[in-house]
């Protein structure tokens, strides 16, 4: 195969061009949050949404401004040609394109193996299972939690599991689960914090921005930065949360608490046997561990969010991202 | 305001340290590897530095188009080429683009692309089997492009003229052959 002729095509530039975007543009917005301390959860997602956004539509945008961005004139005078990386030979026949390749590929399949493939799996399961539930007692604890919240309420079903479940289902006519283990398991306060901050999800989903990043970031299914910064969106969105949870409850400790008894540390769980986790699963699951600790000790040393300033720094990052990426093919 | 300023400052410094990187980037392949595309002065430039022999230019060129080449670019990895590109005197935009290439190879984007193909004619030029395509390129503009093998080479004239214009040009590329 000629990599010069694939890198030379549009679906080359494209796919060389995008990576390098995101790439910088990674770096930009990392480097926005550090100079501007931003600290807000939902103004760091903005700004990663750049990350997952903006490479998607650079390169068609950039050619309809100037068709020319790939002749050899404009190459020369760029900031960075990835086509100099992608022809370098590094051993007798073998040019750096196909380590490039190589890295793609790999990409793609965790990219399948990891989002697309369960979350259809899930998709499928979920429609074919009903979830079953009985509506709890007006005077259970679930309910008195749930009325001592603000703001709308969705349908409540409690399922019948000693295991530590809860979560919502949203859409048209959203609806809260729980499990009688978790009931059980949770005093009132954490069972209000818990609940709280499933509310949030319902109320954000209003606005599926999530879905709309995910649909980007499946077009970008060959990009290691899209996947990594996707990933991290996602926990911005459980950090957002908290934060409402912590809004409409006054009460950080207990939903520290809550996360606390849904996921033990790790050397509570170390009664697993060795073979019962792989080195995936292992990762996995060592990477959760560290985001939920994370979580617990913010909401720990919580302090309420000052209003940040966003405009400005987003607008001077998002310029420099535009004008940088422009000269990047 | 202190902090907001502070912060403009900071993130300014951290843009010029990131185009500082993308430079050197953009340079270390050239240091790793020699005959990387890069741009010329003249023609004579290139056959010494890429020890190339022969280097086929026309002594005919129509009226209006600018001497020496806007742009000399040559590469000898992945793949030998080498492209000149001549703008009119009147607007400077690029109106001749030769390429000689090792092969029948892709080239990169060309300032000048034939959009659409009217007519393709087999003819000989000075004992070569070439081919002579007239067509429009962009704003609508004719266009035409001869490409012929010569040795090792293969040759691709493309220029925003009428055919006859093109064939003179061609032909006296071939002159001293």
């Amino acid at each position: 195969m000629n990599i010069s002729s694939l890198y030379n095509s549009y679906p080359g530039l494209y796919i060389a061009q995008s990576f390098a975007h995101s790439f910088t543009t990674a770096l930009l917005v990392d480097a926005a949050i550090r100079v501007w301390k931003i600290e807000d959860p939902a103004v760091r997602q903005k700004f990663r949404l750049l990350i997952v956004i903006f490479p998607v539509l650079s390169f068609p945008l950039y050619q309809l401004i100037n068709p020319d961005r790939g002749s050899l004139s404009f190459r020369l005078g760029a900031l960075f040609d990835s086509s100099r990386w992608m022809n370098l030979e590094l051993f007798p026949g073998i040019q750096a394109g196909l380590l490039f390749i190589a890295l793609l590929s790999l990409t793609t399949l965790l990219f399948l193996s990891q989002e697309l493939v369960p979350v259809v799996q899930h998709a499928l399961s979920s429609r074919r299972t009903e979830l079953k539930g009985e509506k709890p007692p007006d005077d259970s604890p679930v309910c008195k939690a749930l009325d001592a919240l603000s703001g709308p309420k969705p349908e409540v079903f409690l399922i019948n599991d000693d295991d530590l479940i809860i979560f919502v289902t949203t859409g048209k006519n959203p609806a809260l689960y729980l499990s009688t283990g978790s009931v059980e398991a949770l005093n009132g306060e954490e069972l209000q914090t818990a609940i709280a901050h499933e509310l949030a999800h319902i109320e954000r989903n209003k606005r599926p921005v999530l879905v709309v990043a995910f649909l980007l970031r499946v077009l970008q299914f060959f990009n290691i930065v899209s996947l990594i910064e996707f990933r991290r969106i996602v926990q911005e969105e459980e950090i957002i949360c908290d934060d409402v949870a912590v809004t409409l409850t006054g009460n950080p400790t207990a939903l520290a608490g809550t996360l606390r008894k849904f996921h033990p540390a790790e050397d509570e769980q170390a009664g697993l046997p060795e073979a019962a986790l792989n080195t995936r699963d292992r990762m996995e699951q060592y990477g959760h561990s560290l985001l939920i600790e994370n979580r617990i000790r913010r909401l720990e040393t919580y302090s309420a969010q000052m209003h940040q300033e966003e405009l400005i720094p987003f607008i001077l990052t998002a310029t420099a991202v535009v004008v940088i990426n422009y000269s990047i093919v | 305001m202190r902090d907001r300023l502070l912060g403009i400052i900071l993130f300014a410094a951290a843009v010029a340290v990131l185009i500082g990187i993308l430079k050197v980037l953009n340079w270390v392949p050239g240091v790793m590897q020699e005959g990387l595309p890069r741009s010329y002065r003249t023609i004579e430039e290139v056959k010494t530095s890429l020890n190339i022999r022969v280097i086929f230019t026309p002594s005919y060129y129509p009226q209006g188009l600018r001497w020496p080449p806007a742009l000399i670019t040559a590469q000898t990895k992945p793949y030998l080429m080498v492209l000149q590109e001549y703008a009119r005197q009147d607007d400077n935009s690029i109106s001749l683009i030769i390429t000689q290439t090792a092969g029948n190879v892709s080239v990169p984007n060309l300032p000048i692309t034939m959009i659409s193909k009217t007519e393709e004619v087999p003819f000989e030029l000075k004992g070569r089997n070439a081919v002579l395509e007239v067509g429009l390129c962009k704003k609508s503009v004719q266009c035409s492009r001869v490409s012929w093998d010569e040795g090792a080479f293969r040759i691709m004239v493309i220029m925003i003229a009428p055919p006859s214009e093109m064939v003179k040009t061609a032909d006296s590329m071939l002159s001293g052959q």
